[in-house]
């Protein structure tokens, strides 16, 4: 039982180190594209009407791929106002608390951002924008991010209480 | 439809208790929206909106700058190219009382210019200025408080990342926030400098005169040739090619992102290691900005939605105070808000109020955007919990206590205090460049 859950702990780890690393190449990638999109204008080569919409998307997905490694390395901005001020029982109830709700939070997202998506599937509808792509390709980012980030909250959640503190 | 002040506790209230008991911002803003949006736009079809908002708001050209100027901050930094131009500061501010201290300024101000990233600028410049000062005999107020005003800069002085989500979140013109900002970013450098000036001339105890071997001016000259003036292309890749209408601001942040890797490859230092790290370690922040951005927007369509933004605006509107007074309240609430939080959490709650207040008053959103983000800067540096303050913590010689460190940012804030006023009463200062600018 211990075996397979460090398994499972280390294949979402790996997971979510892929996913960053994809995210960080999309963030090149858009860079890249904009830049050549701003030369290729100033040498009166034309502008590309994709350039802008391709960028959009690439925000999305930057952000949905990096954001369960950033969670899995305590990188996410927090208020350490009161947290930091509690004695190591109470830290241990606040992390176990918060995890609870950051897994609930991400499990109701990831519950409607598939129902979404699957309405989307099901009626094909289209972004209204020039590259007019079916809209789940860009929904899907969502309840992709989602889903990983609950599994991290459910592993910091289940780590608390392993440690027995609370 | 409730009124807006249940509506403000039932959604505001929660949020800060979230966020106060640790659980990282974006995921309070998300637990708010999809509990507010369940229970205040009618279950079901209001919790598939957030998803549907979340998306949208995330997939936004005008956050695009957001991601692409922290390339440039990483690049600088990995690269070392920071490094190199505090050397070559060093060796043009000659034998000068306080040299130490009017470095940290000048470096304040160019690693603005190039990066957007102020605890960033704490980090550097702490790190390589404070030992020296030290060495020197240097006493905390002349140590700890010019870092701590100078690497605020970040934020006034293009490009900066903040101002970029203060344009998302308020619907202002991006080129028109960032070309504004410039002038309040330079007064701070100024009152800065002054202040420095006449306190080691009334006490110059607290940064003793030191010999400083000279510089040979071909040396000066090869440094600044070698150092300094390839660091205009970046700046021009940034704000020159919007001067000259080649790119919108998003589009800039590429060409800046572009520009200070291909310095990193003309010095030979864009190694693998080197780009990577730049590349992750952007994509990393960037991920920490956009999901709690994502988060804000929903909030602040959420509180459009139920009538919340409304009802507190006419309610602060019909105060018996005139429109003046409130204006300097709303700063005065920013810089309180800025000794408990960080500047992106404060600007996300405050600015979907702030900004319709300011435009019912008939006032130029962007002088108020200049003189919020000069609020922003003064609260991060503001005891008892401003962020930058534990930032300076991190880098001060072992053994400084927080005391010292907020006596010596005391005077920097005052300094700020005095840009706000002086903002307040010329908004020529900041309406006049982006007039010229954008005739």
């Amino acid at each position: 039982m211990s075996s397979a859950y460090q398994s499972t702990v280390r294949f979402f780890s790996q997971l979510n180190l892929w996913l960053a690393v994809a995210g960080a190449g999309v963030l090149f990638f858009a860079t890249t594209i904009i830049f050549i999109e701003v030369v290729s204008r100033a040498l009166g080569a034309g502008s590309r009407l994709w350039v802008i919409e391709v960028s959009e998307y690439s925000l999305l997905y930057i952000t949905f791929l990096g954001a369960p490694y950033l969670l899995e390395k305590n990188m996410h901005v927090t208020l350490d106002l009161v947290y930091d001020n509690l004695s190591a029982g109470w830290r241990s109830l606040a992390q176990f608390i918060n995890s609870t709700i950051g897994f609930a939070i991400c499990a109701v997202l990831t519950v409607f951002g598939v129902d979404v998506l699957l309405d989307q599937i099901d009626t094909g509808v289209r972004v209204t924008s020039v590259m007019a792509p079916h809209r789940y390709w860009i929904t899907m980012a969502l309840p992709i991010g989602m889903f990983l980030m609950a599994v991290q909250f459910l592993f910091q959640a289940i780590r608390v209480f392993r440690r027995g503190k609370i | 439809m409730l009124e807006w002040y249940y509506v403000i506790a039932i959604v505001v209230g929660p949020l800060l208790f979230l966020m106060i008991m640790g659980l990282p911002v974006a995921f309070s803003f998300l637990a708010v929206n999809i509990v507010g949006a369940y229970l205040l736009m009618g279950g079901v079809p209001g919790a598939r909106q957030v998803v549907m908002n979340t998306i949208d708001s995330l997939t936004s050209f005008t956050l695009v700058p957001v991601a692409l100027f922290m390339i440039m901050g990483e690049g600088m930094f990995q690269s070392r190219i920071a490094i190199d131009l505090m050397d070559t500061l060093d060796k043009w501010i000659g034998k000068l009382r306080g040299r130490l201290a009017f470095m940290a300024v000048g470096g304040g101000v160019m690693f603005s210019s190039l990066t957007g990233n102020s605890m960033g600028a704490i980090a550097l410049l702490g790190s390589s200025l404070v030992p020296e000062m030290e060495k020197r005999g240097y006493k905390k107020p002349m140590t700890l408080g010019p870092i701590l005003g100078s690497a605020g800069l970040a934020i006034m002085i293009p490009p900066s990342s903040l101002a970029v989500v203060l344009g998302v979140v308020a619907e202002l013109s991006i080129g028109r926030v960032l070309i504004g900002i410039i002038v309040p970013g330079l007064l701070m450098a100024l009152l800065y400098t002054l202040y420095i000036y006449i306190r080691v001339t009334l006490q110059p105890d607290l940064a003793p005169a030191f010999e400083v071997k000279p510089v040979p001016m071909s040396d000066k000259l090869h440094a600044t040739a070698v150092n300094i003036l390839p660091l205009g292309l970046v700046i021009f890749s940034v704000v020159g090619v919007i001067f000259l209408g080649w790119a919108t601001p998003s589009e800039a942040a590429a060409t800046g992102a572009f520009a200070t890797l291909a310095l990193a490859a003309i010095k030979r230092r864009l190694t693998w290691n080197v780009f990577s790290k730049s590349i992750l370690g952007s994509a990393n922040i960037s991920v920490m900005v956009l999901l709690i951005v994502s988060g804000a927007v929903t909030f602040t369509q959420l509180l459009a939605y139920t009538g919340a933004t409304f009802g507190m605006v006419d309610a602060i509107i019909s105060l018996d105070a005139s429109p003046n007074a409130i204006v300097l309240t709303m700063l005065g609430a920013v810089i309180f808000l800025g000794m408990f939080m960080g500047p992106l959490p404060i600007m996300l709650i405050t600015l979907p109020i702030f900004i319709p207040v300011v435009l019912q008053f008939g006032f130029d959103p962007i002088w108020f955007a200049a003189m919020y983000l000069v609020a922003i800067e003064t609260g991060s540096t503001s005891p008892p919990l401003g962020g930058a303050l534990f930032v300076m913590k991190a880098v001060a010689p072992i053994g400084t206590t927080m005391n010292e460190i907020y006596r010596a940012a005391t005077p920097f804030i005052i300094c700020d205090l005095m840009a706000i006023l002086i903002l307040f009463y010329l908004p020529q200062l900041v309406t006049s460049p982006v007039e010229y600018m954008f005739r």
